[in-house]
């Protein structure tokens, strides 16, 4: 594996439910997440960064009597098209915005017809996202990484990231859900209000 | 009116130093109609068995209810790559929703969307806790945790008739142990 085939690679990928198993398949066992794998961010994702993602009310919160919590749904979305999240310190605030409009632009409203909006923001450290290991068969105690953590910028977003499930084509769908819930219940309380994001997040150091 | 349950008390949009984004303000969902818990009398096997107190009619009311509102969601709902809801998945999860009163359990009972449009249900007992994808061919992609153990399954050929066996046997041991 090598830059250039990497880089190559991730500009085929289909940009749709099949992006997991796709990248599963051209880099496997996350072999090309220490290589540039697009032409808009130089640097791959370092174990020492942390992600931005944003929390999209209703969609993936639940109140319950301890507060509002994530739900398992919140990073399903990594088994197949990725789950879109920006670096955290790098990311100016207009990707940020970027990102949230590119969310709301298909559905801008729930089905009731209310708004929808973003609600906060939960902070990932890319360390915890690549210990995380799922069991691959039930009658074995084969390993592997759940996640591959990729810097997926685009021209608009240079600082985007995509967190990717790992194995994806060899992981049944109730395996596939256990790694996404489980990387989710590390963080399932630490949603960030908007508000406070901002005031905490340096969202100028790379404008 | 059961499919309009985000009827919460939300504050108007607020508009943060985020540009035009559209951000969220504290939350809360107004569900005291569904507060209440009728007494209800179970039937199993066509025999009337035992009347069971709080046996979570309000939480199977609100469940059906959300499933079909996120039934409703379009593709793109969780940003690009993201898949309508599919009609036969949420079919087959009101279907198994159905079927669970017969076995008189006490269920906490909540609903989500995956991103492939899939319906998921979760249910949860004080001996039990499940998470339960069904996916449009008829498996049941099923999370079932227990004090002792976390089980992951894939269960096929769930048709909307019964639950399938492997899974009464996850869901409802515990309480198959106590009535024995």
């Amino acid at each position: 594996m090598s830059a250039q085939t990497c880089m190559k690679a991730f500009a085929q990928a289909p940009a749709d439910q099949n992006f997991a198993s796709y990248i599963d398949q051209i880099s496997p066992d996350c072999a090309c997440e220490p290589y540039q794998v697009s032409p808009h961010c130089g640097e791959s994702v370092a174990p020492t960064e942390i992600l931005a993602r944003l929390v999209m009310d209703p969609t993936h919160i639940h109140d319950d009597d301890q507060g509002t919590r994530l739900k398992s749904s919140f990073l399903n979305v990594a088994a197949t098209a990725g789950a879109s999240c920006l670096r955290y310190g790098r990311a100016t605030e207009l990707e940020y915005q970027l990102t949230a409009q590119r969310i709301l632009a298909e559905n801008p409203t729930n089905p009731d017809g209310t708004p929808r909006k973003v609600c906060g923001v939960v902070k990932i450290p890319v360390e915890k996202i690549r210990a995380e290991q799922i069991v691959i068969h039930q009658s074995t105690v084969a390993m592997i990484r759940a996640f591959c953590v990729y810097a997926t910028g685009t021209e608009d977003r240079p600082n985007h990231a995509d967190v990717v499930m790992n194995g994806v084509r060899r992981l049944t769908r109730s395996k596939q859900n256990r790694a996404a819930a489980s990387l989710t219940k590390h963080f399932e309380r630490q949603i960030i209000s908007v508000q406070q994001f901002i005031k905490t997040a340096d969202l100028t150091a790379w404008a | 009116m059961l499919g309009t349950t985000y009827q919460g008390t939300r504050q108007p949009i607020t508009y943060g130093s985020l540009g035009s984004i559209p951000v969220a303000a504290p939350r809360v969902i107004n569900m005291s109609r569904f507060a209440e818990e009728p007494r209800v009398v179970l039937v199993a096997s066509g025999k009337e068995t035992k009347s069971v107190t709080g046996f979570g009619t309000s939480s199977y009311i609100k469940a059906l209810a959300k499933l079909r509102y996120l039934a409703k969601y379009k593709a793109g709902w969780d940003g690009p790559g993201t898949k309508a809801a599919i009609g036969e998945s949420f079919r087959l999860a009101r279907d198994f929703l159905g079927l669970l009163p017969q076995f008189g359990t006490l269920f906490r009972l909540d609903a989500m969307i995956y991103a492939p449009g899939t319906a998921v249900l979760t249910v949860s007992s004080d001996d039990v806790s499940a998470s339960l994808e069904f996916l449009p061919n008829g498996t049941i992609a099923a999370n079932v945790d227990t004090a002792h153990a976390q089980i992951d399954a894939d269960i096929f050929g769930f048709n909307g008739s019964a639950i399938p066996n492997e899974l009464t046997a996850l869901l409802f041991k515990q309480q198959q142990a106590l009535a024995a």
